[in-house]
């Protein structure tokens, strides 16, 4: 419901502008690929602090009871409303801390092909940034890393989310 | 080499206008510091996006023997191109039919959430114009580049009118031709 409520753009202009943004990175750290790395991390979670407001007033949705319904919201609700595409939650852990967020398609990732000399490029950091990010806003503390990447060889797309811990804050009365 | 994963964009893919917006919010942080030379990089980062856009949906195309009249490039931006981004065509076209032309959009969808904290409404709207107007170098440098790809030389500048802090703004883009008066020759 939340993706038909949602304004949408065409995929391509949002694909070749975040490839623009990854060429611009590179060459803002002279393509130092670890820099990179940990610089599209940092944009992804600055947007994910955004990005949870306008997930929440899009949605009606009850808090998530604990991290496994959160990881089924991530995957099954909010990949959909902002990128178009399902994903689904896999290979859980015995005490539901750790998952497998597989995406059915990447539009992070769609006409590009890494040259050998970025093979240690994180592509699609920005997004697991986000994912981190936007869970830090719900005093979830997680670490979020591309375990399958189809442009390092992977088969298809998927993050591993793990539980960190929960994030104690008084309650934030002057928001 | 993996197979490629099927290609949501090749399939008419769509993805939220918020998602589009906060990429573009985090390519103007990432350069906000570097001034002049960070809105040239915004606008190369446009141009290059714009050519590869214009490659893959433009259906006319400048040959040698066959120049386009400078007209449909134009057309194209304003009907084509804005309906395939924004789904919706450019608010109005204006021209000095010299090779100048003004293109407004009443409610630009990459302004939609800029944020403008101030401690006073005229410091939010000093804030909110001034986020708005760095926003403005990477579509104009889009605009460029898919006019170049067309086989038509230009310079784009905008204009940024904030409808109210954190409301979206209005955008008049102007597309001065090269070899047009005032424009670059």
């Amino acid at each position: 419901a939340a993706w038909q409520a949602t304004e949408k753009v065409n995929a391509e202009l949002f694909t070749l502008t975040y490839g623009a943004i990854v060429r611009q990175v590179l060459a803002d750290y002279e393509d130092c690929v670890p820099e990179a790395n940990a610089k599209l991390d940092a944009m992804g979670r600055s947007i994910g602090g955004r990005l949870i407001e306008e997930f929440n007033a899009k949605n009606e949705q009850q808090r998530c009871v604990d991290f496994r319904d959160t990881c089924e919201t991530i995957a099954g609700v909010a990949l959909r409303m902002f990128l178009g595409v399902g994903g689904h939650c896999a290979d859980w852990n015995a005490d539901h801390t750790s998952c497998l967020v597989v995406m059915e398609t990447n539009p992070l990732a769609d006409f590009v092909e890494l040259p050998e000399r970025y093979r240690d490029l994180s592509y699609g950091q920005m997004l697991c940034g986000v994912i981190v990010g936007a869970l830090e806003q719900v005093q979830t503390r997680a670490t979020c890393e591309w375990e399958k990447d189809a442009l390092r060889g992977g088969d298809g797309f998927a993050m591993r989310v793990t539980l960190v811990g929960q994030i104690d804050t008084p309650y934030p009365f002057d928001d | 080499m993996a197979s490629p994963a099927p290609s949501a964009s090749d399939r008419g893919g769509e993805v939220s206008e918020a998602a589009l917006e906060f990429l573009l919010a985090e390519l103007v942080n990432a350069q906000r510091e570097r001034g002049e030379d960070g809105r040239r990089v915004m606008t190369r980062a446009g141009f290059d996006v714009g050519v590869k856009l214009a490659e893959r949906c433009a259906r006319v195309r400048p040959t040698k023997s066959r120049p386009l009249d400078r007209f449909l490039p134009i057309l194209f931006v304003c009907k084509d191109w804005w309906t395939r981004c924004f789904k919706k065509r450019v608010d109005n076209l204006k021209t000095n039919n010299r090779g100048v032309y003004v293109l407004t959009d009443e409610s630009f969808a990459w302004m939609r959430r800029v944020r403008a904290a101030g401690r006073t409404l005229e410091e939010e709207a000093a804030i909110a114009r001034a986020e708005c107007d760095a926003r403005a170098a990477f579509p104009c440098g889009v605009i460029r580049g898919t006019l170049a790809a067309l086989g038509l030389e230009s310079n784009v500048s905008a204009e940024t009118t904030p409808l109210s802090p954190g409301g979206g703004a209005k955008v008049a883009f102007t597309v001065r031709l090269k070899g047009a008066e005032g424009g670059p020759s």
